[in-house]
């Protein structure tokens, strides 16, 4: 048979035991490009082996047991260490961090030994891998390459070390636990005494091991400080620790000038990636690691490939209109940051955007006649003569049907605090409530409504509920950074004369504040400085016929009492959504909660909190979608 | 990394399938260090001040001795915890507790603060990565900084009284934040750059061969003694210190000082132009290697600033000028 029917037929026999039917049929090419050997193409979902590589193996092992441990490493990668590519960027980000040009050696390294490990703790592969790495270490020697002698037998050497059944079969006996080691201890021994045995009996014991595995001296010292580097079932972080622990031990043996030759998919390189799974992983780090770990992998990602680009960085430059403020810090660098990081929890209403409502509507004329109601006499067109039947004229109606916005969603009007004692959008963990706002909008954007809202501090910035998103993402990036004091009348002001769908961010201050003033009577002047802030909702409920207002805020308002009036008049027409980051203050606003209407309060005193708040009126958007929206909470 | 469920999933039997091997038994190398850190971290709280979290730390521990590959891989895998800026304080814990003279800190972590807390005198302590405010925070040891530091690092730091454990001192030998060395009674050296506030209310003996920002020693009290030979302008303002420039400065407000040495005062004294030019050269190696930083300090001597301030008020006392 030949060599590459034998791949095929071990190939299907290790597919189907790793349980990976959607992976493509593996590859016989002569050669590879950069190392020599074996890859994984994460591009083309297929195993790469190179010929000569096999050959070179098979002089030392059975071609059988030479292709079992190539295909079973290869599908480990696949399987179990990286497994996920958000692992393997952030881990190689990291490295490059530390190590900066033994970085990819490090990690390459590094990601064999976690693969391996695993594969043998999960019994998906056997003894074959470890005399893999014994035949490489001696290919390596004949080759005077001391560099992946040692490498290739420090990984024996853990894993013989670290799996029970491996150092077993070693040393001939089992491993001693620490407690077994201190039942030889003679009687009477002080802690610090047992502790000093202890030791000295481990050591004892690890100098017959390393004597068994025929390590030089200098393999010897690394292997001390590598052999209890965790590296099977970890955390992402727990990787993180364990890769700088590998990596400083054995840091020394790789030379600094080192060039790994990378091919297309080797195990450290980048190259190969489709830019969607580059840009899925981005994502999937932001979410698991946060901001700082997906700022240093977008870094990362810019030095070594250079042909990504991230998507949400691409947007039009006119996301922020309007005259500016010169305390209202517009901070757009940060929309594609928070764009992405609010991409993953989208909930889209399934349902008819429209319903149709029946409803009455004229249909031309008749003539009066007896009997017909009065007040569908058409009055201008009657030549004078009222009532009088065959002169006068009447209305006809019909029925018909209208579209109704009944079941549709809520056009949305979210105030966020940027006042200094909430998150700057700069903040080393991320602002989180630019983050829920964020989530929101993009569901309510999502869904066809208008998004638009007011960004506070001691000024306000507000912005009409309108379909550009990025004018809204612009507004709530946004940080004044001062006191927490509302100008409830400007806001009052905003929200009577705003205009549905202008995109242009509007701002208060006392000029504004004074010229309403002069222009009020003196009757309503004395409203406002009395603090009568009860909207007048005949002139905006048509306006605002179905709106959501949320409202993210430390509570520590001067004028909260002001606030609630606000509220309580606009939840009239309004459901009130208020997001409290501050524990304390969220007690005194939850008791007033049940005078308000249509005002619901919520803690949210951790980030994950708000997130989670946000996500989760998101998806009340779909559960609501199918009843009335203001009998629901 | 594998969720169980999904382990589950590859273990099950499907139609036809040959029966999986059992899993192999294994044991994970218990990490004592991370249990410590997780219950310490969990009762520690921000904002109340080092010694508070530091001294908790105390009932956490159980008598272990991690590397320090151990202890900056918890770092590592820590550094997004949400108190991540008090992991300072547990380094320090076991940096102070740790057998080693010479500690070498190189992460990039300019979040953390308090790193080097209550160094012990004699031990040393290196910066060669990126550190935040406090670093060295009442310590007694000497304290390298050859990579970045933050804010207020050296405050409050005073040789220890025993000879043998008297090594103490703050060096500056790349970048630095403001108000270094504030309140410290030791010797504080800069080589590089070091921001606003350099020394002030320090009470030892500081020098200046880089660049400081404004207010270099100001505020100090006698019997700090200031040599500057680098470059800062309103220098030992409202001190009472004894305040010596070798270069042409502006000084602050001086009608406290116990006596200030302008630049042409200076070149009528050789003696402690030579004296001046001797310690700069003791330390300017050090620029490119830290290690002779340390040797500069072992060889002037346990309190280093003493010494040098008794070796100028001497070679002023020949000039004629009592400054005692």
């Amino acid at each position: 048979m030949t060599l590459d029917k034998n791949l095929q037929e071990m190939w299907l026999k290790e597919k189907k035991r790793f349980n990976q039917p959607a992976l493509n049929d593996p590859e016989l090419v002569p050669a590879l490009e950069g190392q020599d050997s074996a890859a994984l193409d994460w591009e083309a979902r297929r195993i790469r082996v190179s010929q000569g590589f096999v050959k070179e193996l098979t002089t030392d092992l059975p071609e059988e047991k030479a292709l079992k441990s190539i295909v079973r490493h290869e599908l480990g990668h696949w399987c179990y260490f990286p497994q996920d590519l958000a692992q393997k960027l952030y881990l190689l980000a990291e490295a490059d961090g530390i190590f900066k040009g033994k970085a990819t050696a490090i990690y390459q390294w590094y990601s064999d030994l976690a693969n391996e490990g695993a594969l043998l703790t999960e019994a998906m592969a056997n003894e074959e891998i470890l005399e893999m790495r014994e035949v490489f270490a001696k290919k390596a020697n004949a080759k005077k390459d001391e560099i992946s002698a040692a490498l290739n037998n420090l990984l024996r050497g853990m894993y013989l070390y670290q799996i029970p059944e491996f150092y077993e079969k070693t040393m001939g006996k089992k491993k001693q636990t620490d407690e077994g080691i201190l039942k030889t201890a003679p009687t009477g021994l002080t802690e610090d005494e047992k502790k000093a045995y202890l030791h000295k009996e481990r050591e004892k014991l690890d100098a017959e091991f390393v004597k068994k595995l025929g390590l030089t001296k200098k393999e010897q010292e690394i292997f001390g400080k590598t052999k209890n580097v965790p590296f099977i079932n970890l955390s992402i972080e727990e990787h993180l620790a364990s890769l700088y622990r590998f990596g400083k031990a054995v840091e020394e043996l790789i030379p600094p000038e080192i060039v790994i030759k990378i091919g297309c998919c080797g195990n450290g390189s980048l190259n190969g990636i489709p830019i969607a799974a580059l840009d899925g992983a981005l994502s999937g780090i932001l979410n698991l690691k946060g901001v700082r770990a997906y700022n240093i992998v977008k870094g990362m990602l810019k030095k070594l490939r250079p042909d990504f680009d991230d998507p949400f960085d691409e947007r039009p430059k006119t996301a922020a209109i309007g005259a500016g403020h010169a305390d209202f810090k517009r901070n757009d660098n940060f929309i594609s940051l928070y764009d992405r990081w609010a991409s993953g929890a989208i909930y889209i209403v399934k349902r008819p955007v429209e319903k149709d409502a029946t409803a009455l509507f004229r249909s031309g004329k008749k003539e009066f006649e007896v009997g017909d109601p009065v007040h569908k006499i058409d009055v201008f067109g009657s030549r004078g003569m009222i009532g009088i039947p065959g002169i006068s004229k009447v209305h006809q109606e019909e029925t018909g049907t209208i579209p109704s916005v009944e079941f549709s969603i809520p056009h949305l009007n979210l105030g966020i605090d940027s006042s200094g004692s909430m998150a700057h959008p700069n903040a080393p963990r991320g602002a989180s409530q630019i983050l829920a706002a964020f989530i929101i909008g993009k569901n309510y954007h999502a869904n066809g409504s208008m998004v638009g809202g007011w960004n506070f501090s001691e000024d306000i910035a507000f912005l009409p509920p309108n379909r550009d998103l990025d004018a809204y993402f612009s507004l709530m990036c946004g940080y004044w950074g001062g006191g927490t004091y509302l100008n409830i009348d400007k806001l009052k002001k905003f929200v009577a004369q705003s205009r549905f769908g202008e995109k242009e961010i509007q701002f208060s201050d006392e000029q504004d504040y004074k010229h309403l003033l002069a222009r009020m009577t003196e009757e309503e002047k004395k409203q406002v400085m009395d603090k009568n802030l009860h909207l007048d909702m005949k002139k905006i409920k048509a306006k605002y016929e179905k709106l959501d207002n949320v409202l993210i805020t430390d509570g520590a308002i001067g004028n909260a009492e002001d606030v609630l009036r606000y509220l309580q008049s606009l939840g009239e027409i309004t459901r009130n959504f208020v997001f409290i980051t501050d524990k304390g203050i969220y007690k005194d606003w939850k008791k007033l909660e049940s005078t308000l209407p249509n005002t619901f309060v919520y803690e949210a005193t951790t980030p994950e909190d708000l997130r989670n708040l946000a996500m989760g009126r998101s998806k009340a958007l779909v559960t609501e979608s199918h009843t009335n929206y203001r009998r629901v909470q | 990394m594998i969720p169980k469920l999904e382990q589950m999933a590859y273990k099950m039997q499907p139609a036809g399938h040959e029966e999986p091997a059992p899993r192999r038994n294994f044991g994970k190398p218990d990490s004592k260090l991370a249990q410590v850190f997780e219950r310490w971290i969990e009762n520690a709280r921000v904002h109340v001040g080092a010694m508070t979290n530091y001294e908790l730390l105390g009932i956490c521990d159980s008598n272990l001795q991690p590397t320090l590959e151990e202890l900056h891989s918890i770092v590592l895998h820590y550094q997004d915890h949400p108190k991540r800026q008090e992991i300072g304080l547990f380094l320090s814990y076991y940096f102070n507790k740790s057998p080693e003279e010479v500690i070498c800190y190189e992460l990039d972590t300019d979040w953390m603060t308090s790193l080097g807390y209550r160094l012990p005198g004699g031990k040393t302590l290196v910066n060669l990565g990126k550190t935040g405010p406090s670093f060295g925070y009442q310590a007694h040891g000497i304290l390298i900084n050859a990579g970045e530091a933050g804010y207020t690092a050296g405050t409050e730091i005073e040789a220890e009284p025993q000879l043998s454990r008297g090594y103490c001192s703050f060096i500056n030998l790349n970048k630095i934040g403001t108000y270094v060395g504030s309140s410290s009674d030791t010797l504080l050296v800069n080589l590089s750059n070091a921001d606003l506030g350099f020394g002030t209310s320090a009470k030892g003996a500081i020098l200046n061969f880089g660049s400081c920002g404004a207010q270099l020693a100001s505020s100090t009290h006698y019997p700090c003694m200031l040599i500057n030979d680098g470059k800062s302008y309103l220098v030992g303002h409202n001190s009472s210190g004894l305040l010596i420039s070798t270069t042409q400065t502006h000084f602050g407000n001086t009608e406290h000082a116990r006596r200030v040495f302008k630049q042409n005062e200076c070149e009528q004294i050789p003696e402690l132009v030579k004296y001046v030019g001797n310690l700069r050269a003791m330390f300017e190696p050090a620029k490119n290697d830290w290690k002779k930083a340390l040797e500069a300090v072992k060889q002037l001597g346990p309190n280093a600033h003493n010494k040098i301030k008794q070796d100028v008020e001497e070679i002023l006392w020949r000039a004629n000028y009592d400054t005692r």
